[in-house]
């Protein structure tokens, strides 16, 4: 047994010994109606109704379908229709309206049994202002053997760098990076475009270090790594600000050796522009996902939510895909001594 | 003219003023000390039954009395000690020096001392607490602690169960100024906070500021603690020894040279440590290794009075405090052709330094002065490493890391105070200090080396915040002036400036208190203060972690501020038993809290983006009903409260920039504290304390949002929106005397949480259990966690 063991054992006994249930009343807390809404400037909107539940049930939670939720853009007003396959499948309410930047949407839910009246305003900024500088793609990241110690490949960083403009200190942006999945042709493997995947990325930039409560309490004191990064213009310098974002890859990255030539691998930045509500949402309840210790060790995240009678978030953003030009090739891939050379 | 000038000029006129208003008076001056031990005492009152005129005893247990010529009936008196009378006919300067006797020398047992009371004081919201009374205080594991005692006094509030922080009228533990012999020590707990830094074997005399502060006192906003520490017997050599249940104690004290030069040693020890030893290594023995680990810690103190002469003493005092936790693990390992070895070893030491230099120099009968040089040191330092060997053929292999962190502050004081007594009605303090500050909010460093017979690779890099020089200096000056026999006042005002990044925050400071004698035995009193802090703690958990760093205002990070104002009634009772009610309201500015996620965790590079500044303010009522004379003594003290937050700065809010209760914010706060001593063989005392349970923040609802992750999001209505359940429990302590052929030996039994309450130390929630609550089922529970049932400990001590 080891010594960690005794440990275990012993705070155990402590902790049992000197723990009892206490009698809470879970009348005082009432479950909320969730509105979660997303519109953007390329898709037609959607809105997901949902009941919050008490945190000591352990019930999935339970969709709204029988509400009756209306939706104004710009005075323009129309009636939701429930759609159980909506919204990835959690059910939603579907508008034919595709909103673009500059207009102003208001959503109101009529939930029977539900005292109060969920509503919410947003709008949708305007397009962000992007332009991609370099792209670079560099073998530096060391190679891939499979396990009888056979040469793969060798392993890719893909570095892009872009500038991105504000016209005010008070505008929100958020970044992230779509790679092509592939398809078999003939018993070929090729990259297709019409299916896209959200990859990861890293960012050393002050603007964006330590925005993860994960990176804070497991104390990496440096750059984000991530699906999404989140930022605001509040400290660009003259009203732009320089970005370089490194993605790693491996020829084994999709769990068997595809073959593929990652040189050629499809890449696209998508940026958006968020509302301030949405910003704000977005940052803390990703955090507040995030529990560590029974937060004994940091402080609670509250979510900070738009809706009127209810919690959750109906934000708009625009967004702008930049497809990233034929990179600059820089590697060796078949020079066995080229790892060493660097 | 400059504001400054004008000041000045107004000094000089109020200084040459009061020597033109002395001109028919004489000054009756000395020293009180106790006949036994020679020591001095603090707060005794010296009063003229003539006139009406009284004064109490400084820090050094001098006096001045500065009467009118003629008949002057002296009244010399302090709690524990047999009145002293003389009459004198004034005609010229005396040097009176008085010896009380202790009443516990009498063969009659009860004390029926006349004593100026407190509600005659001009000062209000301050507490003497004699270490006698707190020692009297039945206390966790039996170890007396000076904190613990002064959370049973109204408006002092403790943190969460066990722990030795207090919370003074809605402030942080941050905001607490503790002095010990006038110099700040910053960390003054042991064992994450359960038990206080101060061995009150030491202490001569505890006094607690909450709120009135005079002038002479800043650079914290709610509250100050003056501890002063024993001098030493000037007549022969003294000592006691005890043995409790996790600590050991030694106190020395003596003439090193007599009626001239005196010491007082002590020190301090737990021993946990040393009886785990053997199951330690037994754990270490089971892994085929060598395991040697504890934890412990230890208090020196010492002190050496030298008495040039009646009007010249010099006094060096030292303390030092540490906690450490230690931990070294070998591990030898042997195959067919290869053979290796790892160790590990962690060191985790934090805790305080303090040394002093003072001289008390009477200048004239009426002006005195203390020269004080101090030098004070708060380290919270972590090493941990692993070597591992590996000896194969005639190869070794081998891996080293090293990792280190520190922060702490360190403090070199100059100063100079000055009392001086004019005349009858005005006794005037003023004086400076200079504060160099060095912070090292912390640093990190790692080192690593690899390597084999044919060479090796170290990789070596340090991290973390530069040291922060600041520099601090203030100037005071207060008077307690007797306007007529009924009206009373204590005004002043404390200028201070704090230099820092090349940054001065300037700060004015008035201070005024008053009392208004409505009969002999009653009065009502009303003070204003007007604070600043110029440092923060940045803590965020409920419990009280070395780990907490003291971080500096900066360019970004402006002081805190608070006003405070209060007022009261007071009534003393026959010289029996005095009542008081006090009501404050205090309104406090720039104050920190960690932003929504952040934690300790982690580096501290860039603390500054972690915290948000905001305000905050609490209100109460205290009410304290005591009796300190006869067999019976002890207190009842009640506290009506409410502490609230406002964090709603732009890009700084919490709570949505609503106003949210503090941690500590509870309604309701009751002690009863009652101690019986009929006879010199026999005492005992007990405890009872009732208080709200505090706040804690719950999210209370869920959801699931798919493009958010993973797992349910949680949602917090609002910051500390849940309460946990009052907190009460009740300690009874019994101490049995006996009188020995070379001292007095003393038995003590106590019972901490005599009727066993599991009081809440955290709530946690439990998943994969079933309950039924209210009719509804729920596959998880909250748990309330405990940490102290019912402890009976005992304690030997001998005392010569």
């Amino acid at each position: 047994m080891k010594k960690i063991h005794y440990i275990i054992i012993v705070a155990t006994l402590v902790m049992a010994s000197c723990s009892e249930p206490i009698d809470f009343k879970p009348g005082q807390v009432e479950p909320y109606a969730v509105l979660l809404s997303r519109p953007t400037n390329d898709s037609t909107v959607c809105v997901h109704l949902a009941y919050s539940r008490f945190f000591l049930d352990n019930r999935d939670p339970e969709a709204i379908s029988d509400a009756t939720v209306t939706l104004d853009v710009n005075g323009v007003t129309s009636v939701g229709t429930y759609d159980a396959g909506a919204y990835l499948g959690y059910g939603g309410y579907t508008f034919t309206a595709m909103p673009q930047p500059g207009d102003t949407l208001k959503v109101t839910a009529s939930i029977p049994g539900y005292d109060k009246t969920v509503k919410a305003t947003t709008c949708i900024p305007h397009f962000p202002e992007v332009e991609v500088l370099d792209y670079v793609i560099d073998t530096g990241n060391g190679r891939t053997y499979d396990e009888y110690g056979y040469y793969i490949g060798d392993n890719y960083y893909y570095k892009i760098r872009f500038k991105v403009k504000s016209r005010s200190s008070n505008e929100f942006y958020s970044v992230a990076v779509d790679h092509a999945y592939f398809r078999s042709v003939d018993t070929i493997l090729v990259w297709d475009t019409t299916n896209w995947l959200t990859t990861s990325f890293s960012m050393n930039d002050p603007l964006v270090n330590n925005q993860n409560i994960e990176d804070v309490i497991e104390g990496y004191n440096g750059s984000f790594y991530g699906d999404e990064v989140f930022f605001s213009s509040e400290l660009f310098q003259s009203g732009e600000h320089e970005f370089t974002m490194v993605i790693a890859y491996w020829p084994d990255y999709y769990g068997g050796y595809v073959n593929l030539d990652y040189s050629e691998l499809p890449l696209r930045l998508r940026v958006r522009s968020l509302t301030r509500e949405l910003y704000r949402y977005e940052q803390t309840a990703d955090n507040a996902s995030y529990d560590l210790f029974e937060g004994l060790f940091s402080e609670p995240v509250q979510v900070i939510c738009n809706i009127d009678g209810g919690i959750g978030v109906f934000g708009g953003s625009s967004c702008k895909r930049f497809s990233l030009p034929t990179p600059r090739f820089e590697t060796f891939p078949h020079d066995s001594d080229y790892y060493f050379k660097k | 003219m400059s504001r400054s000038r004008k000041l000045i000029v107004l000094i000089v006129l109020l200084l040459v003023g009061y020597g033109v208003a002395e001109a028919q008076n004489y000054t009756i001056r000395g020293t009180i000390r106790a006949l036994s031990s020679g020591e001095t005492l603090i707060s005794a009152a010296v009063y003229d039954q003539q006139s009406g005129k009284g004064a109490l005893t400084n820090a050094e247990g001098r006096y001045s009395l500065t009467l009118p010529k003629g008949k002057v009936v002296l009244r010399i008196s302090y709690v524990g000690y047999k009145t002293f009378y003389d009459t004198i006919d004034l005609s010229k300067n005396e040097e009176l020096n008085v010896w009380l006797e202790s009443s516990t020398t009498l063969q009659t047992v009860t004390v029926r001392a006349d004593r100026i009371s407190s509600h005659r004081s001009s000062q209000m919201s301050a507490i003497d607490v004699p270490v006698e009374n707190i020692k009297s205080v039945p206390v966790l594991f039996g170890e007396t602690d000076v904190l613990k005692a002064l959370q049973l006094l109204p408006g002092v509030q403790s943190g969460t169960e066990g722990m030795s922080g207090i919370y003074v009228r809605g402030g942080g533990p941050d905001q607490n100024l503790f002095l010990l012999d006038g110099v700040p020590l910053y960390n003054v707990n042991h064992l994450g906070g359960f038990f206080s830094a101060f061995n009150a074997d030491a202490i001569k005399n505890v006094t607690l500021y909450k709120g009135s502060f005079p002038a002479r006192f800043g650079g914290r906003l709610s509250s100050v603690l003056d501890i002063t520490t024993n001098d030493g017997n000037d007549k022969k050599l003294h000592g006691n020894a005890t043995i409790g249940a996790i600590a050991a104690k030694v106190n020395l004290e003596g003439p090193l040279y007599k009626d001239k030069t005196t010491f007082n040693v002590s020190f301090r020890r737990t021993y946990f440590d040393i009886l785990a030893q053997p199951a330690i290594m037994s754990i270490g023995a089971m892994e085929d290794g060598r395991l040697n680990a504890g934890y412990y810690f230890y208090d020196l103190n010492a002190k050496v009075t030298h008495r040039f002469s009646d009007r010249s003493r010099l006094i060096g005092s030292w303390y030092s405090g540490d906690d450490k936790i230690y931990a070294r693990m070998s591990y030898d390992y042997a195959y067919d052709n290869s053979s290796g070895e790892e160790k590990m070893k962690m060191g985790y030491n934090w805790g305080n330094l303090v040394g002093s230099l003072r001289w008390n120099y009477e200048i004239n009968p009426q002006l005195f002065m203390n020269l004080t040089g101090a030098y004070t040191r708060y380290r919270n330092d972590i090493n941990v490493g692993i070597e591992e060997y590996d000896y194969n053929y005639n190869n070794v292999d081998y891996y080293k890391a090293e990792m280190y962190y520190k922060s702490g502050i360190r403090d070199i004081t100059a100063k100079v105070d000055f009392d001086y007594q004019p005349n009858p009605d005005n006794t005037v303090k003023f004086g400076s200090n200079v504060i160099h500050h060095i912070f090292q909010p912390d640093v990190t460093g790692n080192r690593m080396e690899e390597g084999d017979n044919g060479g090796g690779t170290v990789y070596d890099t340090v991290l973390g915040e530069s040291r922060v020089h600041a520099n601090e200096i203030s100037a005071y000056i207060e008077d307690d002036w007797t306007i007529s026999e009924a009206f009373k006042i204590n005004g002043g005002i404390n200028l201070t400036g704090f230099m820092v990044q090349g940054k001065f925050y300037p700060s004015l400071q008035p201070r005024l208190s008053g009392r208004w004698m409505l009969s002999d035995d009653l009065s009502v009193k009303a003070g204003y203060s007007y604070m600043t802090q110029y440092m923060h703690q940045l803590s965020n958990s409920s419990i009280s972690l070395p780990t907490d760093l003291w971080v500096p205002v900066t360019k970004r990070i402006e002081p805190m501020h608070a006003h405070q104002v209060a007022a009261g009634v007071f009534y003393n009772w026959s010289g029996i038993a005095d009542f008081s009610v006090e009501a404050y309201y205090k309104k406090m500015n720039n104050m920190l809290e960690y932003r929504d996620g952040a934690s300790f965790f982690g580096a501290s590079a860039g603390w500054e983006d972690k915290v948000c500044m905001g305000d905050g303010w609490s209100y109460g009522v205290e009410l304290l009903a005591q009796r300190t004379v006869g067999d019976f003594t002890g207190w009842v003290g009640y506290t009506w409260s409410k502490t609230m937050r406002l964090f709603d700065r732009e890009g700084q809010t919490i709570n949505n920039g609503e106003p949210f209760p503090a941690k500590y914010d509870r309604r309701h706060d009751i002690s009863i504290m009652v101690s019986y001593k009929p006879n010199k063989e026999f005492d005992c005392s007990a405890v009872w304390v009732f208080s709200s349970g505090n706040t804690g923040t719950i999210a209370m609802q869920e959801y699931y949002d798919p493009e958010v992750g993973y797992q349910n999001v949680s949602y917090i209505e609002s910051r500390n929106n849940f309460r946990m359940p009052a907190y009460h429990r009740m300690d009874i302590g019994v101490n049995f005397h006996k009188e020995k052929k070379h001292g007095t030996r003393t038995w003590s039994l106590s019972v901490y949480n005599l009727y066993n309450r599991k009081n809440p130390f955290m709530i946690y929630e439990k998943n994969n259990t079933h309950s039924v609550i209210n009719g509804v089922h729920y596959n998880s529970s909250l748990m309330k966690l405990s940490l102290f049932p019912i402890i009976p400990s005992v304690s030997y001590s001998f005392k010569f």
